[in-house]
């Protein structure tokens, strides 16, 4: 079979619509590449009359997101270069009630997985007052890491969704796991109304 | 004081540093996302703590980032320490914190990283555009 014949545009193309997802990159995420896709992101927004706090929600989502993919994936794309940025697939879309959704997929270390659950269960065990609480208690208290993650990512994203991280968990083989994540934010203002 | 006032330029995910020795005017202005802040921040940070060690007059930060990614929130809750160590010492210190009147988010992120600190602070309005 050649790579046309593989090529199924079509499903790409439903799978992309019935979830509403206004954008979507796969590839290696590079600092380069997040300052780009991030900008047209907002540029979107912008155009479609979406309120600037809210705006600005959504990409300090997303860049969030997509930082711990660059990060952390256990796919690493080959360069030239020293760094090898991390391999995965981020974007935004719009759910049924349409809330924006920011989501990720990426590999991780199968070793990884129960420590990143722990994490996520955490964070998701707690009310919006005690995330505060531990957000700032972790600010105060943490590191950078070599890499400069400061260990808040999750919990910034989950306090400015306002609502669960939904997450996925799925292992491929001995070594690898597939991490996907989903983070609503609902728009609070609307809510109040 | 034999220290150089610092100048670093704008870039599409770190802020500008502006940080005049002659008026001990301070300013970090634009948004702050890059994927490892401590690298960028590095000389800053250093700078800081020269300048600090040194400086016997009032210091004023002008602080305007619309955003910033957890990395570089870590890097600020640093910089407010050094700024408490030197209010703490005696040093005179004013925090001003610029916040977009429209994004409470902006707003609540200052009150974030100041609240419990107890040098001189004032949250600042404005409107982009």
């Amino acid at each position: 079979m050649n790579m046309f014949d593989q090529l199924q545009l079509q499903d790409l193309y439903r799978l992309v619509s019935v979830n509403g997802i206004t954008f979507s990159y796969k590839g290696p995420i590079t600092q380069d590449i997040l300052e780009v896709v991030g900008d047209s992101l907002r540029d979107k927004l912008s155009s479609q009359a979406i309120e600037n706090k809210l705006i600005r929600r959504v990409f300090s989502v997303f860049i969030e997101d997509a930082q711990n993919v660059l990060k952390h994936s256990y796919e690493r794309s080959e360069t030239l270069s020293e760094i090898k940025p991390g391999v995965g697939i981020v974007g935004v879309g719009r759910n049924e009630d349409n809330e924006f959704y920011v989501f990720s997929g990426n590999f991780i270390l199968r070793k990884n997985e129960a420590g990143l659950k722990k994490q996520i269960d955490y964070v998701n065990s707690l009310d919006p007052q005690q995330l505060q609480e531990y957000y700032n208690q972790r600010r105060k208290s943490g590191t950078l890491t070599e890499e400069g993650s400061a260990g808040l990512g999750f919990i910034d994203m989950a306090r400015k969704s306002g609502n669960p991280l939904q997450y996925r968990l799925t292992p491929c083989d001995d070594e690898k796991t597939f991490f996907e994540v989903v983070i609503t934010i609902s728009d609070r203002r609307q809510e109040e109304k | 004081m034999n220290i150089q006032s610092l100048h670093v330029p704008l870039k599409k995910s770190t802020p500008a540093v502006d940080f005049d020795v002659d008026n001990a005017l301070l300013k970090i202005e634009g948004e702050s996302y890059p994927e490892n802040a401590y690298l960028f921040f590095q000389d800053v940070l250093k700078w800081l703590e020269e300048f600090f060690a040194q400086c016997d007059r009032k210091i004023t930060f002008e602080i305007k980032i619309p955003y910033m990614n957890t990395s570089s929130t870590k890097v600020f809750t640093d910089i407010f320490d050094m700024v408490e160590d030197f209010a703490g010492k005696g040093g005179e210190v004013l925090v001003r914190w610029f916040y977009e009147e429209d994004d409470e988010d902006s707003y609540y992120n200052g009150v974030e990283l100041l609240q419990e600190l107890e040098f001189p602070k004032e949250m600042v309005p404005y409107l982009d555009e």
